[in-house]
C-alpha cells in the first residue's frame, strides 16, 4: 500500500510552487516517507532564507502541519537526516532542535551538503504513521537502549538524538562516527 | 547507484541529464527483477556534484515518474568515481 499523502496547505506544495517532482510525503509499511524539507512560508509558498534557528523552527512548523495531516506527529519521528550549509553551525542546529523533540529524539545524522536555493537547512524525515498495527503497540515507536549505557556517545554528550529507533519491522539507527566504532570495539559491545 | 553501462559495466560518465537517465533506467530493471518497480517506490535520494544541475537532473527525472511521485530529497554532494549523480531509493515489494 502506497498512499500519497498531499501538501496540508498550498504553500507547502513544492511540486506547484518550484516544480519539483516529488510528492510532499508517501506513507508505505507504517511509515511516513517525507521529502526533504526547507524553510517555505506554509501560506505563500515563499522561501524564507534566515538563520540556522529560524530555517530550523519553520521547518518543524511545516512538518507539523504535514505529518498530522497524515494522521502522525513530530513525536512519532523515527529518522532524521539533518542537513546543514556549513558543520560550524552544528550547535546553532541542536540548540533549535531540541527544542522539537524534547521525548525519545529520533534517530539522527547530520551533514554539511549544498542546499537548494541558498537555504541554510533541510530535514529529511521518516515518520511512524498511525495504523492499526501501530495502535495495537503502547507506542508507535521505540527507543533501543544500548547494552551498556557508557557506551552510548550521544548520552554521555547530550545530543538530542536516539543511537537507535524501533517502528513496526524497521529499525533506525543515527550515523555511526569513527569515535563510535573505536568505542564499540573496545568495549565489546554497544 | 552511479550512472554504470548494464552491457560492460563501466562507468558511464556523461552530463546530469543523462547519467540520471541511466541510474533510472538501470534502477527500474533491478526493481522489476526484485518483484518490484518504479511506481512502487517510496523515497528517492539525488545527490548531484553541484546545485546549480538541479533542473536538468530534475527534467530527466520527470519522465521516470509520471505519476505520483515518490517523496524526495535532493541534494549537492562531493561524489566517488568522477560520477555527477547518485541516486538511491526505498521502494515497496
Amino acid at each position: 500500500m502506497r498512499d500519497v499523502i498531499p501538501a496540508p496547505v498550498p504553500g507547502l506544495d513544492l511540486r506547484r510552487e518550484y516544480g519539483h517532482h516529488q510528492s510532499s510525503a508517501i506513507r508505505a509499511g507504517g511509515l511516513i516517507f517525507c521529502s526533504g524539507m526547507v524553510a517555505i512560508n506554509p501560506e505563500s509558498g515563499e522561501r524564507e532564507h534566515g538563520t540556522v534557528t529560524s530555517e530550523a523552527r519553520r521547518i518543524f512548523e511545516n512538518l507539523k502541519l504535514l505529518l498530522e495531516s497524515a494522521g502522525s506527529s513530530l513525536d512519532r519521528i523515527v529518522q532524521v537526516h539533518a542537513m546543514i550549509y556549513d558543520r560550524i553551525e552544528y550547535d546553532v542546529l541542536n540548540r533549535a532542535y531540541r527544542q522539537y523533540v524534547p521525548n525519545g529524539p529520533p534517530a539522527r545524522t547530520v551533514m554539511s551538503v549544498q542546499i537548494e536555493a541558498g537555504f541554510k537547512v533541510m530535514l529529511d524525515v521518516i515518520a511512524a504513521a498511525e495504523t492499526r498495527q501501530a495502535a495495537d503497540m503502547t507506542h508507535p515507536k521505540q527507543a533501543i537502549e544500548p547494552r551498556k549505557p557508557d557506551g552510548d556517545v550521544s548520552r554521555r554528550s547530550d545530543l538530542p538524538l536516539s543511537p537507535a529507533i524501533r517502528a513496526g519491522d524497521f529499525v533506525f539507527f543515527r550515523g555511526w562516527r569513527r569515535s563510535i566504532r573505536r568505542l564499540a570495539s573496545r568495549r565489546t559491545a554497544l | 547507484m552511479a550512472a554504470i553501462d548494464p552491457a560492460t559495466g563501466e562507468p558511464a560518465h556523461g552530463t546530469v541529464a543523462a547519467e540520471t537517465q541511466q541510474i533510472l533506467t538501470n534502477m527500474g530493471e533491478l526493481l522489476e527483477a526484485s518483484g518490484s518497480s518504479l511506481a512502487k517506490v517510496v523515497k528517492v535520494g539525488v545527490l548531484i556534484y553541484s546545485m546549480l544541475e538541479y533542473e536538468n537532473m530534475n527534467s530527466a527525472y520527470r519522465e521516470f515518474f509520471p505519476i505520483d511521485p515518490p517523496a524526495r530529497t535532493v541534494c549537492g554532494a562531493g561524489l566517488i568515481g568522477g560520477h555527477k549523480v547518485e541516486i538511491e531509493c526505498v521502494a515497496l515489494v
